[in-house]
């Protein structure tokens, strides 16, 4: 009875590690209810005790039987291949091997036993101290979650899926090495090679356990280059837009200075009777009111600074430029944040157009229910996507890829959702942003 | 036949205005009719008699009543008529897109001309669409369909039943979803599951699995159909 208990025990708790260790790296299904996972879970337990237990089978036709159920139970529980299961199973399996292996040698040591004694488990401590181990298991599972997360932050992953694969790849060679010089452990009853089992296993350990530190703190050092990066770019950009408020600013003041000036021009004119010269004087004046004029007014003032400076960069540059908008002093984004989506967006678009025979873009921004912001632009060609970044035909790959990063960003600390169309002429950015 | 009115209090700029429609109808071998107004109160006159035109290019800043009460009068009548504002001042422009303006053109030198040509080729294609989706023809129904109006389209067994906007189900029919997917695509109908052709239109927003429409009814999206429907969705709202 205790021996039943004891062998469920163990079996469970490395069921649940090894589910651990799958959720880092799969998403898990959606059962119809919760009764159902753990039935389930259940039911399997007691499928891997009846066939490890009671068939009698010899040793690899059990591996391999072992193997399969526990790759297709992974099939069940996350949305995976069958192939992919198998893999991911045969590695995670094997690195608790190695863990126990490494336990199994500490016991022999300290309770100066042979494996069969150990592994046979005719005494309490040493079964609780197996349980324990297998314990283990699952705080190992966690703590490489940890790494592989920034702050449990799924989408943050530090390092890439073939990172990890090349990282799991070394644990398993590391282990084949150990099984290799142990295959035959159950002949050892020679307490010497007990300890040079033991050295070894620990040795491969401590190795990796080195490595995976050193992989940490360079990924740390890498994640902190790039946010310094990421951040002087927005500096940038959120000097150049205060430049153009400011220089907005400065120019109303002009223009209401001039105005009285104008005024008592166009009376002296008149007065003079000047026909011909105050006709082409309002003719100047206008042409300067045009070019100086705030063109869009959407009742918010940050939003009609970039839009206008936008609006004329891109007419200096023969861009055709439309612009569909409703009343948006009740936005919600910060200022900070509607800089970064729209002059990204809009350097994207006049940077792309401008290549093209055919230069026109068509900005949309509108609030209501949702907030809807969207802009489409003629393209010269389809633009390339490196790893998920677009990066432009432009010298400065980097910037414009970190562009868009930071266009997303935006987008998903509002919970908004958008999609980019790009086709062999056209390309169409939309986004839409819940209200809160 | 395109009926056009402009209504503007400055002569020279209604003159422009229908030289550079003519020029475009004309070069497009287009049939059309062009009434001119200098004033907003006469174009109200007209009261109903506005629902004959399709299209009508409105100065924003006239004396009297201007360019947006004019709009919002012609809307109080329908919201089929096109509304292209021209103006010097886009300062009104908000309040303008209130009245579901179709362009707003600014009355500058070289760009105008170009801006309404632009405005006419998207209107065309509009008029098309429109017309083509009023009186759509099943092939195993007697009368067209104003796809406008239809909420979405179910099938159920070999049969499919429109639900419009006025009654549900009141028309069912003989057919299957996979042959009419395409062809409606063009209307923004789109398949979010084996059994549902929604119209995007009526789409107030997704969330996981489920449409929601914008009379309170969600109808389910299929896994399968999810990644591609959420971007249709998405590049629907984004679009002109």
């Amino acid at each position: 009875m205790m021996v039943l208990l004891e062998s469920l025990a163990m079996m469970a708790l490395e069921l649940t590690a090894i589910i651990l260790f799958f959720d880092i790296f799969e998403e898990r299904r959606e059962f119809p209810n919760r009764f159902a996972g753990y039935a389930l879970f259940i039911g399997i337990l007691l499928l891997d005790y009846y066939l490890i237990n009671l068939l009698q089978l010899s040793f690899f036709p059990k591996v391999i039987l072992l193997l399969l159920i526990g790759a297709l139970t992974m099939c069940v529980f996350f949305r995976i291949s069958v192939l992919k299961s198998l893999l991911l199973y045969a590695i995670v399996h094997t690195v608790f091997l190695l863990v126990d292996y490494l336990a199994v040698a500490l016991m022999m040591k300290v309770f100066s036993m042979t494996y069969w004694q150990v592994t046979s488990h005719p005494n309490i401590i040493i079964s609780m101290i197996r349980i324990a181990e297998k314990g283990m298991y699952i705080l190992l599972a966690i703590w490489i979650g940890k790494i592989y997360f920034k702050q449990g932050d799924k989408k943050q992953r530090l390092i890439s899926t073939k990172d990890w694969s090349k990282i799991l790849v070394f644990l398993l060679l590391a282990l084949m090495l150990i099984i290799g010089l142990t295959v035959n452990l159950d002949k050892f009853e020679n307490p010497i090679q007990a300890d040079g089992l033991l050295f070894l296993s620990t040795t491969l350990i401590g190795m990796a356990i080195v490595v995976f530190s050193l992989i940490y703190d360079l990924l740390k050092r890498e994640r902190i280059m790039l946010e310094q990066k990421i951040s002087q770019i927005q500096i940038r950009n959120q000097l150049k837009m205060y430049d153009a408020l400011s220089q907005s600013y400065e120019r109303q003041k002009r223009n209401a200075h001039e105005f009285k000036n104008k005024i008592l021009c166009i009376r002296e004119l008149s007065e003079q009777h000047e026909d011909e010269r105050l006709k082409k004087y309002l003719h100047d004046i206008l042409g300067k009111i045009e070019d100086e004029e705030e063109v869009f007014d959407t009742n918010h003032v940050v939003v009609n600074a970039i839009v206008n400076s936008k609006y004329r960069e891109a007419k200096s540059k023969g861009i055709r430029f439309f612009f569909k908008f409703n009343d948006l002093s009740s936005l919600w984004l910060t200022d900070d944040d509607l800089i970064i989506l729209l002059s990204n967006l809009i350097n994207n678009a006049i940077e792309s157009s401008e290549q093209c025979e055919h230069k026109e873009i068509k900005l949309k921004i509108q609030s209501g229910d949702d907030f809807v912001l969207s802009i489409q632009n003629t393209s010269p060609q389809k633009a390339m996507l490196s790893n998920g970044k677009y990066i432009s035909s432009k010298q400065d790959k980097e910037e414009h890829g970190i562009g868009i990063t930071n266009i997303i960003e935006v987008i998903e600390k509002y919970d908004g959702i958008f999609h980019i169309k790009n086709e062999e002429k056209q390309f169409l950015f939309s986004i839409i942003i819940p209200k809160p | 036949m395109i009926r056009i009115a402009i209504c503007d209090d400055e002569k020279t700029f209604i003159h422009r205005i229908y030289k550079s429609i003519e020029h475009y109808l004309k070069q497009n071998k287009m049939d059309f009719e062009c009434s001119t107004f200098s004033s907003g109160e006469d174009f109200v006159l007209l009261k109903e008699k506005i629902c004959d035109f399709d299209i009508v290019f409105l100065d924003v800043n006239m004396k009297e009543l201007d360019g947006i009460e004019v709009g919002e009068i012609i809307r109080s009548y329908s919201e089929e008529i096109v509304i292209v504002f021209v103006t010097a001042f886009i300062k009104y422009a908000p309040a303008g897109y209130k009245c579901q303006a179709f362009r707003f053109i600014l009355k500058e030198e070289g760009d105008m001309q170009e801006m309404i040509y632009e405005c006419m080729d998207e209107f065309v294609k509009m008029k098309r669409l429109r017309e083509q989706k009023r009186l759509y023809r099943f092939e195993s129904l007697q009368a067209p369909i104003d796809l406008s109006k239809v909420l979405y389209i179910m099938s159920s067994g070999h049969n499919l039943y429109i639900s419009t906007q006025d009654a549900i189900d009141e028309f069912s029919f003989r057919g299957r979803l996979d042959d009419l997917e395409e062809e409606l695509s063009k209307y923004s109908f789109l398949r979010v599951h084996q059994s549902f052709l929604v119209n995007l239109s009526f789409a107030q927003s997704i969330s996981n699995y489920k449409i929601y429409l914008k009379d309170g009814k969600d109808l389910p999206i299929s896994k399968a159909r999810f990644k591609k429907s959420k971007e249709a969705f998405i590049d629907y709202r984004g679009a002109w």
